[in-house]
């Protein structure tokens, strides 16, 4: 066991949830708007009822062997050659997932608050800390986000509360405008950002002590970070019109500017900034620790965290150099990313289970048979 | 220049603190994926600093899913 | 010994992540911008900032400098322009704390699209402050304006906007984002409140001209330019301004005149709610707009005896006429000489019957002229205020 550390099903469900929020509380919005216009909130919530079936798929693929994680499924369900292929596929797909928040991170600060940093210092030193809870293993990563959790909801309560009074109704009617189709393409956009990246999980779940409670607590994280994002949608186009929601990049951090009570409460965006980095240091420590837990485990190493430098060298790396400029990131967000995410999230976990079904049923029928005889 | 030196003075030093207890305890496994990982880490940082452009693999991702993309 | 090395490799690596406040900007290093006007010239625009004097405002004691100080800058952009001032202003320009920004009018009959494209794209600028038309003087003089009562002429300016527009309800404050909005939106066009120069205009940047105890210049704010996209096509006069914010409503509260015998009886509108519906009638758009109004009688000149329910039925229908009137006017106003959907009506239909609002949305423009509509106003008098009967029925014989 490379991983010693155990946490509960109550920690397993709130770092599923911060996850859930993760990186989409700031693009989230955006994206949904620029298809959906007005209708974002109800593709938003398509995406999330679309979701559980994908949160189902990865709990049955994980009760299979229920102390394995995903890598040691593969190789024990497809044998050791397709099985680490497979593997390989899939946590590379979280090696660009973690430089791809990096990059996000870097792309916010530069752009919003400091304009003036180089971009790889940024990257560096949240890598940095996300590294160093890395080292520490599960426990201290799930205990650490549960220490933050009240912090979280605490200050997107406040967030939510102060928007009240600028909500004008008028922004999301009409509704239906553009029929069912623009829905269900924002929904299919925001399956990929962030509900299908769950898939990591895979690589946790094993660790969970109460085995009955995980599946209730997967599903719970899952749902209560969907309607946090639905209403965080919701309420930006109250707020700001599907139009003015659209055209920024982070109508979440907008949202925030807008927010004046009497003269008093005001200039508090950074606010959301902190809520962000809250969640989406714990999504991509998340990332970073499956990638490299699996690493260790495709290569049969007796301990991950010796991989964890040669890995910031390699999501820096891939960070600064995987998309030339923000224009060639926002494209292939919008275009690529679902459907990859379709790929190895979806598609392969289900292959995988699939084939580890019909190999169990013949090992019983097996059993049986020579018990038989 | 010296970023380049910094960059290797870097993974001088945590190959030193990672390794040097590996070696006593003869795993060279884990000796080799760490150096394989982190020359290839270092090498993709070092190309960046030189400001050699590095095609980047999501173009030929964005190739591969353009018919699936709506 | 190789633990201190280790110590001491751990404190420099610290170190070196401490460096922070990489790009620090101190209060005295920074000019706070707090209007920003823009015109147009031969080539580009004439930025004007009027930029904050901190030690005039909070210290003790005055040197007896100004409080604000005007810069202008020409140049091909708006972006440029406010870079190229570094070369006038000592201090980098802050315009987080921006609160006005004034467009001249040339350069609204242009369009200003261009513009907010800046405005909206920059990181430092934020969406709370409010936008302005200089009408018959370019922005750049607005700026040189020396305000009593309020030692920033921009924040004069904030709160003339926001408190004229609660009780006096004939101008209309608009952020950004609103007009960015409405820009963009087929169905309905921006206004923006404009604001003059009153008085002797040479008189402006002197420092002098806020030791008087009647200043001899001024900033005012009244009408509402109405544009077309992003164009300024014109503005509504005083009633059709107060009209346009019953239809948006858009009215806290207001003074109503209405005749009385051979005087005059002043209404204080204390609050007001507008509905207005969208329907197709006859394969014809058509608005109706109804109107709830609660009014307190705030002054009277007339001989009238309020005492009686009769006279207060009759003063209430005064008072819807006196609404209506406005409202009609307002709209056959803008129908005849604009075309322009200022009140939002394409909106409306948008709302509510988004289907047939696509066939009408390419010539909505035109639509719009010929759309008819009907006013429908309730309008109470609820109360008298401190007393009942006038005293002017005893001083008359």
């Amino acid at each position: 066991m490379l991983e010693k550390g155990k946490i509960s099903a109550f920690d397993f469900q709130v770092i599923v949830l911060v996850f859930t929020i993760g990186s989409s509380i700031l693009v989230g919005p955006g994206l949904l708007a620029r298809f959906a216009k007005q209708d974002a909130w109800m593709a938003s919530s398509l995406a999330l009822m679309i979701s559980v079936s994908f949160v189902f798929l990865y709990i049955r693929l994980a009760s299979l062997y229920p102390s394995l994680t995903f890598v040691e499924c593969n190789e024990k369900i497809l044998g050791k050659w397709i099985g680490n292929m497979v593997s390989i596929l899939f946590l590379s797909y979280f090696y660009y997932l973690s430089s791809g928040l990096v990059r996000e991170i870097g792309d916010f600060l530069t752009t919003q608050v400091l304009v003036e940093t180089p971009i790889q210092m940024i990257m560096i030193m949240f890598l940095l800390i996300s590294l160093f809870g890395v080292r520490l293993g599960l426990e201290v990563i799930c205990r650490t986000a549960v220490i933050f959790f009240p912090w979280i909801v605490g200050f997107l309560l406040m967030w939510f509360l102060f928007l009240i009074p600028e909500i004008k109704l008028v922004h999301i009617q009409p509704i239906f405008e553009g029929g069912i189709v623009p829905i269900i393409q924002g929904s299919y956009h925001s399956l990929g950002l962030p509900f299908l990246e769950l898939a990591i999980f895979l690589m946790i779940s094993p660790y969970v002590t109460e085995k009955e409670s995980v599946k209730k607590a997967f599903y719970r994280g899952t749902f209560i970070g969907g309607i946090i994002l639905s209403f965080l949608v919701t309420i930006s186009i109250l707020v700001m019109g599907a139009e003015f929601t659209a055209r920024n990049t982070y109508p979440s951090y907008i949202l925030g500017k807008k927010i004046s009570i009497g003269e008093f409460v005001q200039r508090i965006e950074i606010i959301v900034a902190i809520i962000w980095l809250f969640t989406i240091y714990f999504k991509l420590t998340i990332c970073y620790y499956g990638l490299a837990l699996g690493l260790a485990q495709v290569f049969k190493l007796n301990n991950y965290k010796i991989l964890l430098f040669p890995l910031a060298f390699l999501i820096i790396s891939l960070a600064l150099f995987s998309h030339p400029d923000i224009v060639h990131f926002h494209e292939f967000l919008d275009h690529t990313w679902t459907p990859l995410s379709l790929t190895i999230c979806f598609f392969l976990p289900l292959f995988v289970y699939v084939i580890g079904v019909i190999r169990k049923k013949r090992a019983i029928e097996n059993q049986s048979n020579t018990e038989n005889i | 220049m010296w970023a380049i030196i910094g960059l290797l003075m870097i993974g001088g030093v945590i190959s030193l603190f990672e390794i040097l207890p590996l070696i006593k305890q003869k795993n060279w496994r884990e000796v080799t994926v760490f150096f394989i990982l982190l020359s290839i880490g270092l090498l993709l940082n070092i190309l960046l600093v030189l400001r050699i452009e590095i095609p980047t693999p999501l173009d030929l991702l964005n190739q591969l899913y353009k018919p699936f993309t709506f | 010994m190789k633990k201190k090395w280790k110590i001491l490799m751990f404190y420099i690596v610290v170190l070196c992540l401490l460096t922070g406040c990489w790009s620090r900007k101190e209060l005295n290093e920074i000019a706070i911008v707090t209007a920003l006007g823009i015109d147009k010239s031969e080539d580009g625009y004439i930025i004007s900032v009027q930029i904050i004097n901190p030690g005039e405002i909070a210290g003790k004691t005055s040197t007896g400098r100004t409080e604000v100080v005007r810069f202008t800058a020409n140049a091909g952009t708006v972006f440029e322009a406010l870079r190229e001032l570094t070369t006038d202003v000592p201090r980098k320009l802050y315009l987080a704390h921006l609160r006005e920004v004034v467009i001249g009018e040339p350069l609204a009959k242009e369009g200003i699209g261009k513009v907010l494209d800046f405005l909206s794209r920059d990181h430092e600028l934020r969406t709370d402050f409010y936008l302005t038309v200089a009408k018959g003087s370019p922005a750049s003089e607005i700026l040189n304006v020396q305000t009593a009562l309020e030692k920033i002429p921009a924040n004069k300016l904030f709160s003339a906007l926001e408190n004229s527009e609660k009780n006096w309800a004939r101008t209309k404050t608009v952020k950004l984002d609103e007009l960015i909005d409405s820009i963009v939106s087929n169905g309905k066009e921006p206004v923006i409140t404009g604001i003059y120069v009153y008085g002797d205009h040479e008189a402006g940047g002197d420092f002098t001209n806020v030791q008087n105890v009647s200043p001899n210049i001024g900033l005012r704010i009244n009408q509402l330019a109405v544009f077309k996209k992003d164009k300024l096509i014109g503005w509504l006069n005083e009633d059709a301004s107060k009209g346009f914010n019953y239809i948006t409503d858009n009215i806290k509260s207001t003074v109503v005149n209405v005749p009385c015998q051979n005087g005059k009886v002043s209404i204080e509108t204390v609050r007001s709610k507008t509905s207005v519906e969208g329907k197709i009638e006859n394969g014809k758009p058509k608005i109706h707009i109804t109107i709830n109004s609660e009014g307190n009688i705030g002054e009277v000149q007339c001989e009238i005896d309020l005492s009686n329910q009769e006279s207060l039925h009759k003063l209430e229908e005064e008072y819807q006429n006196n609404i209506k009137d406005k409202v009609e006017e307002a709209i056959l106003n803008v129908q005849e000489e604009y075309h322009s959907d200022i009140f939002g009506f394409g909106e409306v239909f948008h709302r509510s019957d988004p289907k047939a609002w696509k066939r009408y949305e390419q010539n909505w423009d035109e639509e719009f002229s010929n759309l008819e509509f009907t006013v429908q106003v309730e309008g109470k008098i609820r109360r008298l205020g401190t007393i009942t009967e006038s005293f002017q029925n005893e001083t008359r014989e």
